[in-house]
């Protein structure tokens, strides 16, 4: 009889420690998280937000003004002002004129006046075939202007235009060139 | 040597204002302008061009226009150049003059590839001519 307890006895202790076994495993895991945790990068203490491949479209009346497009934006709250990189700001000119497209390495995008300060190789190319490539450029947005106070360089077809500081109108695609101004103009056969 | 219309057309200027819609560009201040071994200087230089290929088809000079090539020098108030002719019209006092030899009227039409210039007078500017014989440039007509 004394051998049937302790069967009794020594199998009631092999279920305890079973059950605590079991408790002790489940909260490990609810400690852990099964969910793997996403590498969240730290955000450079005057980024509120980074956004990847951000685009923005301007629309007047339902037309499109204009479309900045950037890889990589770091939007700072309390300057109100997005860094781009790789940025590409394209410009909807008069059905004559067609898109005038630049592109630069960075820009600065003003939230507040929506104007655009790019830098870093920045080339603009209209659907006519006029280049201009500039060091910097600002597109201010309520004039459809846009400025530089650098030595501006212009291509269209055999003649080339250059000079320092420029106001261009990117409606009319009327443009001034301020200072030092040298051209060349070459004939060519018409197209 | 013979300037071609195809020549490019090399052009300084203190500014520049553009028009592509009508296809002029204007420049102002202390201009210099080059094509070949002619050379132009004025006050405002309107370059307007043509079909698709930009071709130049005028060049209009306003103010203090002197032109310079070789030996001959012309000057005058206004100036229009025909880049496909070779032409220039001279207007507002007009003169051509060559080494000693001056001519004047009341328009010039000056020959760029041929040493000639056709001198047309008008009520008020008679066509004069100073040309000293075997003088220096015995041959070169201005």
């Amino acid at each position: 009889m004394n051998n049937f307890n302790n069967i009794k006895r020594f199998l009631g202790l092999v279920a305890i420690v079973a059950s605590l076994l079991v408790v002790g495993t489940i909260l490990l895991r609810m400690d852990h998280g099964m969910v793997p945790k996403l590498p969240v990068r730290k955000l450079p203490l005057q980024v509120d937000i980074s956004l990847q491949k951000f685009h923005y479209t301007e629309t007047k009346q339902g037309v499109k003004r204009w479309d900045l497009a950037a890889e990589k934006a770091e939007y700072n709250k309390k300057k109100d002002l997005t860094s781009l990189a790789t940025v590409r700001l394209t410009v909807a000119g008069a059905a004559k004129f067609g898109d005038l497209v630049i592109t630069a390495d960075r820009a600065l995008y003003h939230n507040g006046t929506r104007d655009v300060v790019l830098s870093g190789n920045v080339t603009g190319v209209s659907s006519k075939g006029l280049r201009f490539s500039a060091s910097n450029l600002s597109y201010l947005a309520s004039r459809s202007l846009l400025v530089s106070e650098e030595r501006v360089r212009f291509s269209d077809g055999g003649n080339e235009l250059e000079g320092v500081g420029m106001e261009f109108q990117t409606q009319t695609r009327r443009f001034k060139l301020k200072k030092d101004v040298s051209a060349v103009f070459r004939q060519q056969e018409a197209r | 040597a013979p300037i071609s219309g195809n020549e490019p057309l090399k052009v300084k200027s203190d500014n520049l204002t553009a028009d592509n819609e009508k296809k002029t560009a204007t420049f102002e201040g202390k201009v210099v302008a080059h094509q070949g071994e002619l050379t132009l200087y004025t006050d405002r230089l309107v370059v307007s061009s043509a079909g698709d290929g930009n071709e130049l088809s005028k060049v209009e000079a306003f103010g203090n226009v002197r032109i310079l090539q070789g030996i001959r020098q012309a000057t005058g108030g206004h100036a229009v150049y025909d880049p496909k002719r070779g032409v220039i019209l001279l207007d507002g006092n007009p003169r051509v003059v060559v080494g000693d030899d001056v001519v004047t009227g009341k328009v010039i039409t000056y020959f760029i590839n041929e040493q000639r210039s056709i001198v047309t007078g008008g009520p008020k500017e008679r066509v004069e001519a100073v040309i000293h014989p075997g003088g220096k440039n015995v041959g070169a007509k201005p």
